[in-house]
């Protein structure tokens, strides 16, 4: 465990930290490698995700971008009864990975807060993004700014961590619930749509890749 | 925490919502226990008359035709100077409008007999011999003042007006009563009655007008001795009887439907209420008993038609799922819809989280559905509805994306959009549904502009129309008082600030000296004011429906007057207390409930008897008018931008969800059905914390296409409209009040008289030294005034 590249990747200042030593997972952890129900939608997701002809980038771009901050603040929301400061006290994604918050507010420096704080910052950072109107223009004719698809980036792999965060620590919520189906062709169709317009880089999606790997083709 | 978390402690209340309670139960809340000792003085009146008249038998071994007799003598009798005579008289009425219970054995044979001798009471001009008598007693200034200069009016100030209003009601709800058994001279009978009342003979004044003028002269505080907890469930159940109730509201509505040549309703909605389950707490059991295995219906949508300003509106939950329910079933156009499949989906369950069956099977095909009108998917009680101007809505978004111009109402038109959007407008048509309301309007309008070629409307005259026509005048003052009332009668009120009394027909003149005497007034002054409740909700969701129906306008200025006077923060008032230990309130003795009270001898009440209390699981009036409440909270918000913000700003979401702790279907559609219409505006984070309430929402209320409900932004609350939207409403309210119920008056189009003979007739106010200087005058202004005659051409 050396070199300059894990050095980076173990850098204070980074928002994403693998932790350095990890115990193997427990057996709760391990639960969502396993998830598998799906719905049956009759439709190829990889092929409802591409770029229709005609349509502008940033537009589908900026639909998706919504469409899945309002659908992941729901089944956020769906258990969010329990995750708390007790039950986590770390915005974590698993033993191996902790994810701490940066804004340009209170927080410059990347502090780690519980998950239920980590999600309320999180969320109420998107819809600022999305609510303003130089990131995100409403009326017809006003262009997306230059760099809007680096906006997306940022916004996309920080919805990743819920799902991350979710699956990792609440999924057997999730099948209590008997919603495993919803929400994992919420990610399926999350995760093809990141991937189809590469817009989150391999190493933030590693927490789930075992996973996604079972799931997603 | 959770909405749902008050409700393992509340097993699922059986309830059956109807017009009102049992025959039973409506005829026991008329007395008050303070009245109970007046059974007996009814009863000595009546013997001490009897036996004057007939000697040796007793009423119930009289023949039909010696009964009449003897009725038709006791009418005679009422006609006395005396007041005390009088009085006695009309006792002997009642006691006889109260089923001659000394005679009778049980509390089945004094109801029977009280259907009975109200019939025959009736066919005998009784209840125009009390009206007139009525008529007296609110008329009589002399029982006002002395009321008036009283520190405490008590029961005994109403004595008159409680046995005439009495008689009144015990003939009303027996005679609505309708029986198979009932013989034809009833049945002519009762068809008469609600005749008469609705078209009543003083003034041809429908009767319920009277006593809608006794309740603002109540609240005036001219007459604090009036009985109004009798006069406010009198009137409700002669608005009842002669418009009918809530099974013949949904046979006109489909009537006039069929009249006004719009297709027939989907549901029955009081079928579909009927049948819902109250939502239970969430079970993390899987409970496959209740689960249902629901393909979530399908909705198609343009996704397209997605610039940013539809974002955050887009309901793209549609992405996942279940076959499409509405494609038709063409194999040529399946790859078509694979490839532009964005457009093409089916509305996903994934709000539908507690009673999802965990291992999602395949959908079951569907059978192909026809064109025309689509059955509304499983698992879902309502069908989905679209309005006429969310299609418009949805179409001019699309074309300004896609073409650029828009073509206003046009539905038609849709050259140059993209296949699915083609789709989507396909199935908003199918569930497009145009209400009678829709229909009135725009007839409305129409008369507005063309009133010389549409001349002047045709208004069938029925008791509708005519109460409506009789209350127009005074309407608002009847409102306020009814609000008035409602508001010292709500369990929130303190009782200091009020300014009327309605305790009056209840107080006992000596105040209570035991403990048990103070327990039992008690009990006896929160069932008083429970009942006035009910039947003042009652009647107002009533009147509204029947407006509704008769013309949307009518509707909506009684709307309007109800909530200038404040209705949505009272009704959201009362709903602010503990609203489980209202419905489950036992605020009744049952041995002291008529008709058992007058046929057994009253038993020893104790302190610990009381506090017992019966063995309901909840109490019907209370949850009744909780029901009603609500559903007139939602008819006065629905579909009004300005009401629904009222909702929001007087922070109603936290009181309605503690109100869905009642485990009972209606009750909680209608909690939910009030939260829908706010949700956007709540916020994500409330949306977050309440999943369940979501959840909830998505499962019981009707869906409407295109609606955003769930998702939302602020992007809708412009106060500024508001305003507009109310004054517009306002004025087209009065137009239609006035052209339709307005004297004609001199208006731009009245004729103008050009007979000479007329107008040289007319006489006109000439200067005084006119006929000096006419000739001057016509010269000056006449003769030598050239006349312009390109002066016509112009337009001024």
């Amino acid at each position: 465990m050396s070199g300059p590249f894990l050095k980076q990747v173990f850098n204070k200042d980074k928002t994403f930290r693998p932790k350095r030593k990890f115990e193997p997972g427990t057996q709760r952890f391990e639960l969502h490698k396993r998830a598998q129900a799906s719905l049956n939608a009759g439709l190829d997701l990889r092929l409802a995700v591409q770029l229709p002809p005609g349509e502008d980038l940033h537009d589908w771009v900026a639909v998706h971008v919504v469409d899945f901050f309002n659908r992941i603040n729901l089944i956020y929301g769906t258990i969010s009864d329990g995750c708390t400061e007790q039950s986590c006290p770390v915005m974590s994604g698993g033993p191996k990975y902790e994810y701490r918050w940066q804004d340009e507010h209170k927080f410059r420096k990347p502090t780690a807060l519980s998950a239920p704080r980590y999600m309320d910052l999180l969320m109420d950072w998107v819809e600022a993004q999305i609510n303003d109107e130089e990131v995100f223009p409403t009326s017809v004719g006003t262009p997306f700014p230059k760099n809007f698809l680096q906006t997306v980036r940022k916004i996309l792999s920080r919805l990743f961590r819920v799902f991350v965060h979710v699956y990792i620590h609440h999924f057997d919520r999730i099948a209590q619930m008997g919603s495993e189906a919803h929400v994992n062709t919420c990610y399926k169709h999350f995760y093809y749509f990141v991937r189809e317009f590469g817009l989150i880089d391999a190493k933030e999606l590693e927490p789930l890749k075992e996973m996604t790997t079972r799931m997603c083709h | 925490m959770s909405p749902f978390q008050g409700s393992v402690d509340c097993p699922t209340l059986e309830f059956e919502y109807g017009d009102a309670d049992g025959h039973a139960a409506e005829l026991s809340e008329l007395y008050s226990y303070t009245e109970n000792l007046e059974f007996t003085n009814n009863r000595r009146c009546f013997e001490e008359d009897f036996k004057t008249q007939v000697q040796g038998k007793e009423w119930l071994e009289l023949e039909e035709d010696a009964q009449k007799a003897y009725v038709m003598g006791l009418l005679d009798r009422l006609e006395v100077v005396s007041r005390e005579r009088r009085l006695k008289v009309a006792r002997a009425v009642l006691y006889l409008a109260q089923g001659t219970f000394g005679e009778c054995d049980s509390e089945v044979d004094v109801l029977h007999w009280s259907r009975y001798n109200c019939f025959l009471l009736y066919q005998m001009g009784t209840f125009s011999a009390f009206l007139e008598l009525l008529h007296m007693e609110i008329d009589n200034s002399q029982a006002c003042s002395s009321a008036l200069r009283k520190p405490a009016v008590s029961i005994a100030d109403s004595t008159e007006l409680r046995v005439l209003l009495s008689v009144m009601y015990l003939m009303v709800e027996n005679i609505r009563l309708e029986r198979e058994t009932d013989p034809c001279g009833w049945r002519t009978a009762r068809e008469t009655f609600r005749t008469e009342l609705s078209f009543s003979m003083h003034n041809e004044e429908p009767f319920a007008l009277l006593l809608f003028s006794m309740a603002t002269k109540f609240c005036s505080g001219t007459a604090p001795h009036f009985p109004i907890k009798k006069v406010l469930l009198l009137l409700w159940k002669v608005v009842m009887f002669t418009l009918g109730g809530f099974e013949h509201l949904q046979a006109l509505k489909v009537q006039k439907r069929a009249e006004l040549g719009l297709p027939p309703l989907a549901e029955d909605s009081i079928q579909v209420v009927r049948s819902m389950r109250a939502a239970s707490p969430p079970s993390y059991t899987l409970d496959l008993g209740e689960s249902q295995l629901a393909p979530p219906p399908s909705k198609l949508r343009g996704r397209r038609g997605s610039r940013r300003q539809l974002l955050t509106k887009q309901d793209s939950l549609d992405i996942y799922n279940e076959r499409d329910l509405f494609k038709t079933e063409e194999p040529a156009t399946e790859e078509e819809e694979e490839s532009a499949s964005e457009g093409e989906r089916a509305l996903d369950g994934e709000l539908d989280l507690l009673e999802q069956d965990p291992l999602v099977p395949r959908p079951p095909s569907q059978a192909p559905l026809s064109a025309e009108r689509v059955a509304f998917p499983k698992g879902l009680p309502w069908a989905p509805k679209v309005r006429q101007k969310d299609i418009e809505h949805f179409l001019e978004m699309s074309r300004n994306k896609f073409i650029g111009f828009t073509l206003g109402q046009d539905t038609d038109t849709l050259v140059g959009l993209p296949r699915p959007i083609h789709e989507s407008v396909k199935t908003l048509k199918q569930h497009k549904y145009v209400s009678i309301a829709d229909v009135q309007m725009k007839n409305a309008e129409e008369l507005e502009k063309c009133p010389m070629s549409l001349g002047e409307e045709v208004v069938p005259e029925t008791p509708c129309e005519m109460l409506y026509q009789g209350m127009l005048h005074s309407l608002p003052q009847y409102m306020i008082a009814l609000l008035k009332i409602l508001l010292a009668a709500a369990p929130t009120s303190k009782a200091k600030t009020d300014s009327i009394n309605i305790l009056a027909d209840v107080l006992p003149e000596e105040m209570p000296i035991t403990v048990l005497q103070s327990m039992k007034l008690g009990i006896d002054v929160n069932r008083h004011k429970e009942i006035i409740v009910k039947s003042i909700a009652a009647l107002l969701l009533l009147l509204l429906k029947h407006f509704k129906l008769n013309h949307v306008y009518q509707f909506e200025y009684v709307s309007q007057h109800l909530v200038f006077a404040n209705c949505i923060p009272l009704i959201l008032k009362f709903f602010n207390q503990n609203i489980l230990s209202y419905i489950t309130a036992k605020n009744s003795i049952s041995v002291l409930d008529y008709p058992c009270c007058a046929i057994q001898e009253l038993p020893e009440l104790t302190t610990e008897s009381l506090e017992a209390g019966d063995n309901h699981q909840f109490c019907w009036r209370n949850l009744f008018s909780c029901i009603n409440l609500l559903r007139l909270l939602n008819k006065l918000t629905k579909w009004k931008h300005s009401r629904t913000m009222m909702l929001v700003v007087f922070k109603s979401a936290p009181i309605l969800k503690r109100a869905l702790k009642v485990k009972q279907a209606m009750l909680q559609l209608y909690v939910l059905k009030l939260l829908k219409i706010q949700t956007k505006y709540l916020g994500r984070q409330w949306r977050k914390s309440n999943m369940k309430t979501m959840s909830a929402i998505y499962q019981k209320v009707r869906h409407r296409m295109n609606d955003d409900w769930a998702y939302g932004n602020d992007i809708d609350a412009r106060p500024w409209d508001f305003q507009a939207e109310e004054c517009t409403l306002r004025a087209n309210i009065e137009a239609f009040n006035s052209r339709r119920y307005d004297r004609p008056q001199d208006s731009e189009f009245s004729p103008v008289d050009n007979c000479l003979q007329s107008v040289l007739g007319q006489k006109l106010d000439l200067p005084e030294d006119f006929h000096y200087s006419y000739e001057l005058w016509l010269e000056r202004e006449v003769f030598s005034q050239p006349i312009c005659w390109e002066e016509l051409l112009q337009s001024h």
